[in-house]
């Protein structure tokens, strides 16, 4: 049995993997001035904030569309390094992985009892993150950036599917 | 009706708005006090990336314990809570710089102290914002409860935009040009979740009054963390302003020495900065006589002049708008830049510059910090070495500071020269006992021999010793190669340096 508490804190953990990833891949491929970083920062908030508003997104989808435009613009950095235009197409594919990060407290809002625990789990799940990406990638370097939000989705499209069965029983 | 209270006592919808506000106003505090704290406590601890992901591991653990009690505290005990750490944000910057100084006398101790500080400050920093949203979710009756978390949520995350807007207007000013703005928005978020019109009042006349000492708090905290536990007796602030990247620091001390502190690492001195340049700059410039010769990094802009006689044409590209700012005002003046008509100077990364422009270049100087975080790393690795082939003619040299002496281990110069030698056929090291570390000359062709240097550098340094390139690869057996796929060097290397300065107690 999954609890909401697993799935949230998995969900915050492949969030802080995920943007440390795209933060990764274009200080690496692109450059590491402050507008990548801004970029970054406001791209998320961004697909965030309309993955709140959405009408309808399944779980499936909306970790499938972030790992995806993560990989999307992984391929494109390798292919167009450098380049600015890949860097605003790079912010679109990171809003759009943002999507989730919106949608999912919407829908796990009715889930929780209260939101404070919704938010608690996220939360530590993202500070989790925060100290994994640092330790995976500089010990196993891109293979790192490469395999973690991959993993991540297939664990999350696991938990989800787990924790919406249950629920739907 | 007053902030946060029950559905019975709403007056819909003005308390909605005002709830609106507030969460908008919270978000920009929070955006505002991570960028604060984050600052502040990695130039306290020191910033290498192991201090940086500690700090902002602390903050989002305020984040989670405020999370964890937002609905479990009763409204007047949250009214009483908010405003006692509403006050305490006025003791910023200066508080938590003075009880991190006085750890610093504690022996044994110091360490777990400062941790602790850390982490108490971590709650005062973000745990009262992260209340709000959960209670505002819960408490406020209007709407649905989704729509409730879809409007407030929002309007945190766009207050947050907002708070980033205004952290990239603080930029390249002190911590109080931020402070002066946030001050009064957080005088606002207390009115709006407390209702307390006379504490808001004292609370903005308490902000005025340190508000007026704020720049000599500032800098006096500033100078006193210095001499405490950087060791500079009488320490002077001359400059610290938060860049995009860091904090940069300008420290005179009681010799009236200049140092450059970027994050609380100390980047360079007046007095080493001569043999710095010496082995960086004039002796691979004196050497070659680059016609084209491109300088990375390199701030204070100390080089330029040094390497500017010997060549045709000099570019300097140096990311930190902070660091060039503190460079010309301190330790480059513009008396000796103006005479230097074929220089130009770029702010940009250095990989992408050199990646996006066209020229060759006989001469490349990386004059950058030691690999101490992750985008500092990137520089020092065989891939960055690539692409600075690629850009150099045939018998061109790529000049780089090791860091330290060049030793048969696997510790950082070695583990650089060894990046170097995977790239380039031929790799020069000299050890310097003057400027206390080695220099690599890395070239396909190097355009001068061992007897070269040494003639060049026998009044300067007459013991200097010269790694001929065939006799390198001894000192790399046990090196790894720096590469983007090896950073381990940063967490390894960030953890000693952490753990030898807060819990080596022989």
């Amino acid at each position: 049995m999954i609890s909401r508490a697993t799935l949230a804190f998995v969900t915050g953990l492949q969030f802080s993997i995920l943007q440390f990833c795209f933060l990764a891949i274009l200080q690496i491929n692109v450059s590491s001035a402050y507008l990548t970083y801004m970029t970054v920062a406001f791209a998320w908030m961004i697909g965030s904030v309309i993955g709140m508003w959405m009408k309808r997104l399944t779980p499936w989808l909306g970790v499938v569309l972030g790992t995806v435009s993560f990989y999307f613009v992984h391929i494109l950095l390798t292919l167009f390094p450098f380049s600015y235009l890949a860097l605003v197409i790079s912010a679109v594919s990171i809003s759009v992985a943002a999507i989730w990060a919106g949608h999912f407290f919407v829908v796990m809002r009715s889930r929780f009892q209260s939101p404070d625990k919704m938010f608690f789990h996220e939360n530590n799940g993202f500070l989790l993150g925060i100290v994994a990406f640092f330790v995976g990638f500089t010990t196993l370097g891109t293979s790192f950036i490469v395999s973690s939000p991959g993993l991540g989705g297939i664990l999350l499209l696991y938990l989800n599917r787990l924790e919406f069965r249950e629920n739907s029983i | 009706m007053p902030a946060l209270t029950r559905p019975m006592e709403v007056d819909f919808p003005s308390q909605t708005i005002k709830n609106g506000i507030l969460i908008f106003l919270v978000g920009f505090c929070l955006s505002v006090t991570q960028f604060v704290m984050v600052r502040d406590f990695v130039t306290i601890i020191y910033g290498e990336e192991v201090a940086i992901i500690l700090v902002t591991a602390a903050f989002f653990s305020g984040l989670s314990i405020g999370y964890l009690f937002s609905l479990k505290f009763s409204q007047s005990f949250f009214k009483v809570f908010a405003l006692v750490l509403g006050f305490l944000h006025l003791t910023f910057p200066f508080s938590y710089r003075y009880l991190a100084a006085w750890t610093d006398s504690l022996g044994d101790k110091q360490g777990f102290l400062l941790l602790l500080l850390l982490f108490v400050y971590a709650l005062v920093f973000s745990s009262l914002f992260a209340a709000f949203l959960p209670r505002l979710i819960s408490l406020d009756n209007s709407w649905s409860p989704e729509l409730r978390l879809k409007i407030f949520y929002t309007l945190e995350l766009l207050g947050f935009c907002a708070g980033f807007v205004a952290v990239g207007w603080s930029m390249n000013k002190p911590v109080s040009a931020i402070l002066f703005l946030y001050w009064p928005i957080l005088g606002a978020v207390l009115f709006l979740a407390t209702g307390k019109r006379n504490w808001t009042i004292g609370y903005l006349a308490a902000g005025l009054i340190v508000g007026f000492y704020l720049d000599d708090l500032d800098k006096a905290s500033t100078a006193y963390l210095y001499q405490k536990k950087h060791g500079k007796s009488q320490a002077k602030v001359l400059y610290s302003v938060n860049s995009p990247y860091q904090k940069v620091e300008v420290i005179e001390d009681y010799k009236s020495e200049k140092y450059l502190y970027l994050d609380g690492l100390q980047n360079l001195n007046e007095g080493d900065l001569k043999y710095l340049n010496f082995y960086i700059a004039r002796i691979p410039a004196e050497l070659t006589h680059p016609n084209n010769a491109l300088i990375i990094g390199n701030g204070t802009l100390s080089s330029a002049p040094v390497v500017y006689p010997f060549s045709k044409r000099l570019t300097s590209v140096e990311l930190d708008p902070g660091v060039l700012a503190a460079g010309k005002q301190f330790f480059t003046p513009q008396e000796k830049l103006n005479p230097l008509k074929n220089w130009k100077l770029f702010v940009d990364d250095g990989k992408h510059y050199l990646w996006t422009q066209n020229e060759f270049y006989d001469l490349i100087i990386m004059d950058i910090p030691s690999p101490l975080t992750i985008q500092e790393a990137v520089l020092h690795t065989r891939e960055f070495y690539s692409l600075a082939k690629d850009r150099l003619t045939e018998s061109g040299v790529l000049a780089v500071q090791l860091s330290g002496p060049l030793q048969k281990n696997n510790r950082t110069p070695a583990r650089v020269t060894a990046a170097l030698a995977e790239v380039f056929n031929e790799v020069m090291v000299i050890k310097s006992s003057k400027a206390d570390r080695s220099f690599a000359y890395a070239s396909q062709k190097l355009p001068f021999k061992k007897e070269d240097m040494k003639n060049l550098t026998k009044r300067f340094e007459p013991r200097l010793k010269v790694i001929s390139p065939n006799k390198v690869g001894r000192y790399l057996k046990r090196a790894v190669p720096l590469s983007i796929n090896e950073l381990d060097l940063v967490l390894r290397r960030g953890w000693e340096r952490f753990t030898d300065r807060y819990f080596d107690y022989d």
